[in-house]
């Protein structure tokens, strides 16, 4: 089990891979800073080819990553964008996607990943 | 604390009735001696039984030890309750008991020739209910009768266990549930699929490892007991039929750590579901939570560290759904070769459906995004053909009324679903 937050960067990773998503994600900037959502870790990415955005954050606490996912899904949606929030754990994963179809399904896509296979 | 046995709680007072053997006799009962009587025994733990037996003029006490967990102090038998009594089981010293309720039977007669006894009515894990005599008979805890049980001249089997867990109070069963070194000694003593049966008759609830420091969640996952009450103060009248059939949480789920959830992970999924892709890999790495789907019970196992708050509910709802739709919907993968790993997208759907008011109204946190596709197309239905449709279909057994709503299409729908072919399901309308 992870125990770092390092690792649990690296589960999460694991969850978002190409294998899982079939999505390519480039690296870029969360869609806020870690430490401004109380978090100790965290990443982003874009995919390519659509308008889909990935936010990934640790805590310290475990399901600490509730609080601020609703202001994050209000904010989103406030611009025009479909949030998609899970939280597992310590990690919050936070996606949004644009309007159009493909970016929907995209975010459709990257939704059945962040919290785990259909068992 | 469970109340002594009335002998060691009347020891050192000065009785106020004749004793006889075992048995105490009232010569003339008054009220008062009754009432004196009646505290000496304690609260309602001891039954104390008047009845018209032994002496003539006199009225002998009939009574048993409390309720709870005993084990053999010496050779000893559980006798029916026939005329004669005749032996149901020899038992060896060490042997674990469980002193029930008697029912108002008489606890006090005579066996063989050696005169009158007094007697608790019990079961032994293996036999029962019949009567032992209070003499063979120590206080002990759920954890001691357990370990009796493992010390025992073979491995006992889960029902075993289960039937000396099954009579415990709640509070022994938290208290051995949580009680690490006996956990580990009976994962040593026991094969890992009855130890892995035991943990959720035991109430087995971790707390995660990276423990919140305070609000919702700061004792992790809820309990299957808590499950239960937030899923029936929500839908309760959704429920009810479900809840008259036995269907609940608690006993259902266990909380575990990782050589735990990797244990019950390799049985379902590895061993039962056969799904060699899994085999060396790590539980958690793959999912927060699964049911034993390929297994007789499906029991819940839910990741101490990983889910949220609405991870117990969301699982927990499955136990009061009828298994009707989600065999169904199995079976319709299975003829059309679509995997599925034992679940369906219908059934997650609907079920995800009815998970998030509870966990918004009862658990007072916001439910995150799971199963965020199969929600869509469940609100969907609901909205189409009515929460009542969808309620009685999920809990009620009435798939097909359901299908009959939905009409000539639902074969492509209920495939497609499956499929998990959300282009085709946003196209037509159903995201």
């Amino acid at each position: 089990m992870p125990s770092t937050a390092e690792e649990w960067i690296d589960f999460a990773r694991g969850r978002l891979s190409p294998e899982r998503t079939h999505l390519t994600l480039t690296d870029a900037p969360p869609v806020e800073a870690p430490g401004d959502l109380g978090a100790v870790a965290g990443f982003g990415g874009e995919a390519e080819g659509v308008d889909l955005h990935v936010s990934v954050y640790v805590f310290e606490e475990w399901g600490a990553g509730l609080a601020p996912m609703q202001d994050l899904k209000a904010h989103a949606e406030a611009q025009g964008r479909e949030p998609l929030a899970v939280v597992d754990g310590p990690v919050l994963f936070f996606a949004t996607a644009g309007p159009e179809q493909e970016d929907r399904l995209a975010l459709f896509a990257v939704a059945d990943c962040f919290s785990g296979p259909r068992l | 604390m469970r109340a002594r046995p009335v002998h060691q709680q009347n020891a050192g007072r000065q009785p106020p009735v004749r004793r006889a053997g075992s048995t105490a006799a009232l010569l003339a009962p008054t009220p008062a001696s009754l009432l004196q009587l009646q505290r000496l025994a304690g609260n309602a733990s001891v039954t104390a039984l008047l009845a018209g037996w032994g002496a003539p003029g006199a009225t002998t006490v009939q009574r048993q030890l409390a309720p709870g967990m005993y084990v053999l102090n010496a050779r000893g038998r559980l006798r029916s309750e026939g005329s004669r009594h005749p032996k149901i089981e020899s038992l060896r010293p060490g042997r674990p008991a469980t002193v029930l309720p008697n029912g108002g039977r008489k606890s006090a007669f005579k066996i063989g020739t050696s005169g009158l006894v007094e007697n608790s009515w019990a079961r032994t894990a293996s036999a029962g209910p019949g009567w032992i005599r209070d003499a063979r008979l120590d206080p002990t805890t759920l954890v001691g009768a357990l370990d009796a049980t493992l010390r025992g001249p073979r491995k006992p089997t889960a029902d075993e266990l289960r039937a000396v867990i099954a009579w415990a109070t709640p509070d022994e069963r938290r208290a051995a549930a949580a009680d690490d070194a006996f956990l580990a000694r009976a994962k040593k003593a026991l094969d890992s699929d009855t130890y892995l049966q035991v943990l959720p008759a035991l109430g087995v609830h971790r707390t995660p490892d990276r423990v919140k420091s305070g609000g919702p969640g700061a004792l992790g996952h809820p309990t299957g007991h808590d499950a239960d009450v937030a899923i029936r103060a929500e839908l309760a009248h959704e429920v009810a039929d479900a809840v008259k059939a036995g269907r609940q949480v608690e006993g259902e789920v266990s909380v575990v750590g990782d050589q735990d959830f990797q244990a019950a992970f390799d049985r379902q999924w590895v061993v039962a579901a056969g799904q060699k892709q899994y085999i060396g890999k790590n539980a958690w790495d793959i999912c927060e939570a699964f049911v034993d789907v390929n297994l007789p019970k499906r029991h819940i196992w839910i990741h101490r560290s990983l889910g949220d708050l609405g991870t117990i509910i969301h699982e927990g709802m499955h136990k009061y759904a009828d298994s009707l739709l989600r065999d169904e919907q199995i079976q319709l993968c299975n003829v059309n070769k679509i995997t599925h790993g034992g679940t369906s997208r219908l059934d997650e759907g609907i079920t995800e459906y009815f998970t998030r008011p509870v966990v918004v109204n009862q658990l007072k946190v916001p439910r995150a995004d799971y199963y965020a596709n199969e929600h869509k197309v469940a609100t969907k239905l609901a909205a189409r053909f009515g929460r009542p449709t969808l309620v009685n279909a999920y809990f009620n057994g009435d798939f097909e009324g359901l299908k009959q709503a939905f009409g000539k299409g639902w074969p492509v729908f209920a495939e497609r679903l499956e499929r998990s072919d959300w282009r085709w399901l946003l196209i037509n309308g159903w995201m």
